[in-house]
């Protein structure tokens, strides 16, 4: 019975992907997220981009996504499944669907593959594409530089991976430009997600004096924490505005319409995977979230100056010289961090007073 | 002492409270469910069901202490359902637990979605005349939801029920021989399902604590195991409830703890991990050193 049971979802299964196949003309994207889906945050930004590219290649593609997928067997299954289901392009967007990924990749040739913020790729049906967050980190790091009375920004992150160290670094390179006395405390949650817990950071940190907080934990409690004790904060992922309109001082923002439109259009017009990617703010990939009213005129209008500077090239966070916070040279003068620096930075700049994790 | 190291004693203080009082609600009713003889690991599912009643209830203009009760009470029919199939169907009780969790993890995080990251308002809890006066801590431990005052009178009501009352006697029969109840003309099943469904809605009132005082917000998952927790510091205190108010404390102050070493920027440099397995690691411990204790 169970047998027959389980023939007969194949065969259902297979039909679907028949009937949609000879059907064509149009192609399917299924992109797979790690959280449920929700109203701000990492997964959200991937959606807006997979409806932005949706409406911009609109009558060759339709769409559709699966979501709170844990990274491991499960992502392997879901991601195996979209692929038998005939999808033309599967975006996946989790650190640790890397490897299901590029397993399934190898099984499925006819089916393409992009994945986010990981290194893997194999030149024919597998590419990655990633943010430089630290950019408007940076920016962030300015505004809470000249804003801050305390000169204590509290920082509350998940795990010390080097894009979270890279985030905290470049908010206290762009802190100190303004703010000699800035000094960053870095409250690690050991968690992607936990809202009571990144509260509860909050608070110590502002007990301590922060005046200020920054995150990178994907949940709305520090900016809606920061609301609730008249303090100011930055978003992170999503313009969370809506949750503390008078808390959120700026904040950085994914966007992914843009690539996703460009590379789902390179592979359905036949021009091959597009080249792996990791996109700042000059790609649009990368934005800073709207200046608060409160931020000064000179200073809003300094940040400008700065973020048309980054754009532009012209600019860059992690120039030398640049120390760790044992006061040792880690970029010399003149020179600028490689992208394998930055991937492999494990050390704090001046200011940061946590001391880096071993 | 400074303004700032107040500040954080302060903070260490409302942190441990906040989170030591969802452990003592949610431990009580495991408590009471095991010693009838049921092991609830559906507790985690339900407290959740009760944290995301609580704040539909409170994002529908309801008053905090009406929500809770409303969070009891779905906690307390999921509940129901687990002892039905449990204890009244005779399922396997740890499958039909797990079950129950796993089922109400995903229905809440569903039906959550559109509730996702409200900010709720609660009204500040009003302070406790003259004992919120006492210099520097006064106005932190005495201007709690009253919620932690309720769950602390519930150990010791639970306490007392359980070592000097014919109901707790009954109770804890029922977990140590049924028979001798039916002997006596009573109904296991009634007794061990009444303990369900008393723990389901306490595990109902820890997650409405949860999610009205301890986040203020909705999220999926806001339990986030401490459900599991409370299952195990329920099952650890035996008939002492004290003991689960004590150990609960304890959880809370070394999660408050370790946040105020890294909020005042002494980590020494630990790494997070070890920082965090922390509360864990005085579980294991304070278990060590108990059944060091028993055998001497």
């Amino acid at each position: 019975m169970r047998k027959r049971l389980v023939k007969l979802i194949i065969t259902v299964f297979a039909l679907a992907g028949i009937v949609s196949g000879s059907a064509e003309a149009i192609d399917r994207v299924a992109f797979v997220y790690v959280t449920p889906l929700t109203a701000v945050g990492w997964s959200h930004q991937h959606d807006l981009g997979r409806l932005e590219m949706e409406k911009n290649l609109q009558g060759r593609v339709s769409t559709s996504f699966v979501d709170n997928v844990a990274e491991g067997a499960d992502a392997e299954r879901v991601i195996r499944q979209l692929a038998q289901a005939g999808n033309r392009i599967i975006v996946t967007t989790s650190f640790g669907y890397m490897n299901p990924t590029a397993k399934i990749a190898e099984e499925f040739p006819q089916v393409s593959f992009l994945h986010v913020s990981g290194y893997r790729s194999n030149g024919t049906n597998f590419a990655n594409y990633n943010g430089r967050y630290y950019e408007a980190r940076y920016l962030n790091g300015v505004i809470a530089g000249g804003m801050s009375k305390t000169n204590l920004i509290g920082y509350i992150a998940g795990f010390p991976i080097p894009e979270v160290v890279m985030g905290i670094n470049a908010f206290m390179l762009g802190a100190r430009s303004v703010n000699p006395k800035a000094e960053i405390r870095v409250v690690w949650l050991n968690s992607w997600y936990d809202p009571v817990l990144e509260k509860q950071a909050g608070l110590a940190l502002i007990a301590q004096g922060a005046d200020i907080l920054a995150n990178q934990s994907s949940s709305t409690a520090t900016v809606q924490t920061a609301e609730a004790n008249g303090i100011y904060a930055f978003s992170y992922s999503s313009d969370m505005s809506a949750y503390a309109p008078r808390a959120q001082l700026s904040g950085t923002i994914q966007n992914w319409g843009d690539y996703y439109t460009a590379a789902v259009k390179q592979i359905l017009d036949g021009k091959g995977m597009p080249k792996n990617i990791w996109g700042g703010m000059r790609e649009n990939m990368v934005s800073l979230a709207p200046l608060n009213p409160a931020i000064p005129p000179a200073l809003a209008k300094r940040v400008n100056e700065l973020k048309a500077g980054i754009i532009a090239g012209k600019l860059q966070p992690f120039a030398g010289e640049i120390r760790d916070q044992r006061g040792k040279i880690r970029i010399a003068a003149g020179k600028v961090a490689s992208d394998d620096d930055l991937n492999r930075m494990d050390y704090f700049v001046e200011g940061v007073t946590t001391e880096f994790p071993k | 002492m400074t303004n700032e190291s107040l500040a954080l004693v302060q903070v260490i203080i409302t942190t441990l409270i906040i989170s030591g009082t969802p452990l003592v609600l949610i431990g009580l009713g495991v408590m009471v469910a095991e010693q009838s003889g049921v092991i609830n690991l559906g507790v985690e599912g339900m407290a959740t069901v009760g944290a995301l009643v609580a704040v539909i209830m409170v994002l529908h203009d309801s008053n905090p202490t009406l929500a809770l009760l409303a969070a009891a009470l779905a906690a307390a029919m999921v509940a129901g359902v687990f002892a039905l199939v449990s204890v009244v169907w005779r399922g396997n009780q740890i499958v039909t637990g797990l079950a129950v969790s796993l089922l109400c993890l995903g229905f809440t995080s569903w039906l959550g979605q559109p509730y996702q990251s409200a900010t709720l308002s609660l009204p500040r809890p009003s302070e406790i005349p003259f004992l919120a006066e006492i210099p520097l801590v006064g106005t932190i431990i005495f201007a709690q939801p009253p919620l932690v005052y309720w769950s602390l009178a519930m150990a010791l009501m639970v306490g007392w029920s359980l070592n000097n009352h014919r109901l707790g006697w009954l109770i804890r029969a029922c977990g140590q021989s049924p028979q001798s109840l039916y002997a006596l003309g009573h109904s296991p099943q009634w007794i061990k399902t009444a303990a369900v469904v008393f723990g389901g809605a306490m595990a109902g009132l820890g997650g409405g604590f949860v999610s009205l005082y301890s986040s203020g917000i909705w999220h999926a998952i806001p339990l986030a195991g401490k459900g599991w927790i409370a299952l195990a510091l329920g099952g650890l205190a035996g008939i002492k409830p004290l003991r689960l108010v004590v150990f609960a404390y304890g959880f809370g102050a070394v999660v408050a703890g370790q946040l105020a070493l890294q909020a005042s920027g002494s980590g020494f440099g630990l790494s997070p991990h070890l920082l965090l397995a922390l509360p864990y690691l005085a579980i294991i411990l304070v278990l060590l050193l108990w059944s060091r204790r028993f055998k001497s």
